[in-house]
């Protein structure tokens, strides 16, 4: 079956996130689409199985137009799609996980039991895997719900499959695997989507790949005539504001502040080792799902870690709460904001001052409002954080303002190191400079910053020295004046 | 597979280990237990129990709790009884009918809540909970249905020895548990209720409808309170609009949890949900032959159903750990 779209593009509450997409798709390819995180390819794949309605465009199939506006009218025209996590009924068994909503019959039909149970079992060893379908699914490795997700969709007699990201969950055996049968349909006539952000996997197992830039499609090509590097630049594409990289008094003095040594958490990174200095911006740049935030938060106490050291000033420490890492000078901005970072429905004046409660109660206890409003006004001027009142709830300010706030509620308590997980995430440019300028102010006065971000240009105009991580590991820390997108996206995918 | 194996996957094994459990040891405490009296009390209390846990279970296996089953079956029960005593020939098969559509109604309404404005059941039961109470109240302006409102035919129903001396109301309970049972085990609108519990996300994007299958389960939940209703009046010859159906969703709800239907949907089984409300009638029947004193009789058969529930959870562990163990 030969499917294309014409002008297809996505409007979310105003905003553009696709735009224009002209793609094709013939029987008996695998086609990679590739791009950064938000470039538009899970909305791209999202609209061809019908989860979203495009607000432009067409669909067509074999030359027909045709409406996909819900999963079910995506699966009657044969387009199936395997979610990256599969969506496994898990007190049911196998058999009925492959049918569950096309049995023969209406409600009241008896279920065929042998049929759907023999039908199984021969789609089952038609892709080599042996299983009982009667076996209930709770129990099953992630590989097989994700086999019999694929199983689900050739009962249905699909010729479109769309798979999103789905070697991340397996391990390199698995994935092997997966690759064997994705080539067996592949030579049947299926057509396969395939979203990854292994190179070398697209590589081997892909025809063609297109990709995907800020919601627009950069280019199709034949697999064998793109490079790597090609497709990394076509990945990344944008232009590069050019700040320079503050240096500072504090960095001079090459002061130590937190050692890593060898640090792991098992299944979520492995080996990680870093030095911090005292005025130093430390960059963590890799893929999401690279085990950053993962690190930050075993740093900051929140998370434990089965293997190695950190030292602060020297000693060797070892967080056990966030409240342990704050006592000794500790703070995290995390990565979602509105889950983590703030007190939504409480006033922006106690959210600021929820750091230092000593510093604002009397000797009873009691909260004295005039230090609060007092404490708390100064950031609220210095970082020029709009609002009506101090008394106003946090929740109704804009996500930049929030993020002031946040850091304010950090300064008070006078960290000496500070780790922002992704901080401009959903904030405008506008803000985003002004935060680029409290940052630098702040390594300048000495305090050590991890600055955990996915965007690179904001990596490369504020990191002394920038980490990359990929799959959990430390793959390559860099120097700010050796690093471009280039050199950063190379260590972030190729292994 | 051995049989041995076989045996142990059995998800209603525990609790009949503890039904067994419990009449050994009510039997070994006092003989009299074991009289045909004893059986033939915990045969007449299980039918109204039953009936309401059918429907209570397909609640619980898609996700949700209704608490509302109480107050459905008193207003089903003062419906039926201004029936009755306005046309006291109404007759059995009619009385069923009106008290199966008006529970079904508040099932619906439920439901509709439930599945329209997105709010939890808990939280819509509890309102309508006491919301029907309230209509009871209103629509009976206090007043209670006596035993001479009550026809004979319809007292008849759960008294009279119908065949081999088991009342109907047992035969007509036991022929809706085993609907329930082809319902959910063998028909496709069943397995779709067992999957929404399962994933409610997933069943969505398998293409099946959750508003309809959620619906349904509360429609046929309102329904068998409704039924349930006119068990009652059959039964205690009565209908009080502030003691009738009080309390009842505790032992319903408990029944169904103790039978093995997991509290977060997804699983759950007729037979399981047989035997746990069996189980709860063998206690209610043993406390007072066993001679326990009646203020001590609610907190026991708390703490047996607590007991129980631990019970159950323990064995299934094991047996888990059993069959891993031989499979290796």
């Amino acid at each position: 079956m030969n499917l294309y779209t014409k002008n297809i593009g996505k409007t979310f509450s105003g905003v553009n996130v696709l735009r224009n997409v002209n793609f094709t798709l013939e029987p008996g390819e695998v086609h990679a689409l590739v791009g950064e995180n938000g470039a538009g390819k899970s909305t791209f794949v999202k609209i061809l199985s019908g989860v979203y309605t495009p607000t432009d465009g067409d669909i067509f199939l074999d030359n027909k137009k045709i409406k996909i506006n819900t999963p079910i009218a995506a699966q009657k025209n044969g387009v199936s799609l395997i979610h990256q996590e599969p969506q496994s009924f898990s007190h049911l068994s196998v058999a009925e996980n492959i049918f569950m909503g096309h049995m023969d019959g209406n409600n009241f039909s008896r279920v065929k039991w042998k049929d759907i149970n023999k039908s199984s079992e021969k789609i089952l060893s038609s892709i080599g895997l042996k299983i009982d379908p009667k076996n209930i699914m709770e129990g099953l490795s992630i590989a097989d719900q994700q086999m019999i997700e694929i199983a689900g969709a050739l009962s249905k007699n699909s010729k479109i499959l769309i798979m999103d990201e789905p070697t991340s969950p397996l391990t390199p055996n698995e994935v092997g695997k997966l690759f064997d049968i994705v080539n067996q349909l592949k030579a049947q006539g299926m057509a396969i989507i395939f979203i990854s952000h292994r190179l070398e996997e697209i590589r081997s197992i892909a025809n063609r790949v297109t990709i995907f830039r800020d919601g627009d499609l950069i280019t199709t090509q034949k697999i064998n005539e793109i490079t790597n590097e090609e497709i990394i630049k076509y990945m990344i594409g944008r232009s590069i504001e050019d700040i320079d990289v503050k240096e500072n008094d504090f960095l001079k003095k090459d002061e130590v502040i937190l050692k890593v040594n060898n640090i792991s958490q098992f299944g979520n990174f492995k080996n990680i080792s870093f030095d911090l200095k005292k005025g130093e911006i430390l960059g963590f740049a890799g893929l999401v799902g690279a085990g950053r935030t993962e690190v930050a938060k075993t740093i900051f106490g929140a998370e434990n870690y089965d293997e190695g050291d950190i030292y602060f000033k020297d000693n060797i420490i070892s967080n056990k709460s966030p409240y342990e890492a704050i006592q000794k000078g500790f703070a995290y901005v995390p990565e979602d904001r509105k889950q983590m970072g703030i007190f939504g429905s409480v006033a922006v004046e106690d959210n600021i001052t929820s750091s230092i409660p000593n510093e604002i109660s009397n000797k009873f206890g009691l909260i004295d409002t005039k230090t609060v409003t007092l404490k708390s006004s100064e950031y609220i001027n210095k970082f020029n954080i709009v609002l009506t009142s101090g008394r106003q709830l946090i929740q109704e300010l804009s996500g930049g303002n929030q993020q002031k706030c946040i850091i304010s509620k950090w300064l008070l308590s006078n960290p000496s190191i500070l780790i922002l997980d992704e901080p401009t995430r959903g904030v405008d440019v506008g803000v985003k400079s002004e935060m680029y300028e409290i940052i630098n102010q702040l390594a300048a006065m000495g305090t050590a910053i991890i600055l955990i971000s996915s965007e690179l240009p904001e990596i490369l105009s504020l990191a002394h020295r920038i980490v990359v991580m990929r799959e959990g590991q430390i793959t390559k820390i860099l120097d700010n004046k050796e690093a471009t997108q280039e050199t950063i996206m190379k260590f972030a995918i190729i292994s | 597979m051995s049989i041995f194996d076989k045996f142990l996957r059995i998800r209603e094994l525990g609790i009949f280990s503890i039904i067994i459990i419990v009449v050994i040891a009510a039997s070994i405490i006092d003989t009299r237990f074991l009289t045909i009296d004893s059986w033939r009390a915990v045969l007449l209390a299980i039918p109204l129990i039953l009936v309401m846990a059918m429907g209570q279970m397909m609640v619980i296996i898609c996700r949700h709790v209704d608490i509302s089953i109480g107050s459905i079956l008193a207003f089903a029960a003062i419906t039926i009884g201004f029936v009755f005593i306005h046309y006291p020939e109404t007759s059995l098969w009619m009385a069923l009918l009106i008290t199966a559509f008006v529970g079904l109604i508040m099932g619906l309404i439920n439901g509709i809540i439930v599945t329209r404005f997105n709010v939890h059941s808990i939280i819509v039961t509890l309102g309508t909970l006491s919301l029907y109470r309230g209509l009871v109240f209103i629509v009976s302006g206090g007043r209670q249905i006596d035993r001479n409102d009550i026809p004979v035919h319809i007292i008849s129903f759960s008294q009279t020895s119908f065949f081999f001396s088991i009342p109907a109301i047992l035969i007509f309970s036991v022929i809706i548990v085993l609907i329930s049972h082809l319902i959910m085990r063998h028909s496709v609108l069943g397995r779709e209720i067992y999957a929404t519990g399962s994933n409610p996300e997933a069943a969505h994007l398998k293409g099946i409808n959750v508003t309809k299958i959620t619906l349904f389960c509360f429609g046929v939940c309102g329904m068998l309170a409704g039924v349930a209703g006119l068990f009652y009046a059959s039964r205690f010859g009565y209908v009080n609009p502030g003691v009738t159906g009080v309390g009842i969703e505790f032992i319903v709800i408990a029944g169904v949890i103790i039978g093995g239907t997991s509290i977060t949907g997804g699983s759950g089984s007729v037979l399981g949900t047989f035997l746990g409300i069996l189980l709860l009638g063998i206690i209610n029947v043993a406390l007072p032959v066993l001679n326990i004193p009646g203020e001590f009789q609610k907190a026991i058969y708390g703490l047996i159903i607590v007991l129980a529930l631990s019970l159950d959870q323990l064995i299934i562990f094991r047996m888990k750990k059993l069959r891993t163990g031989s499979n290796a």
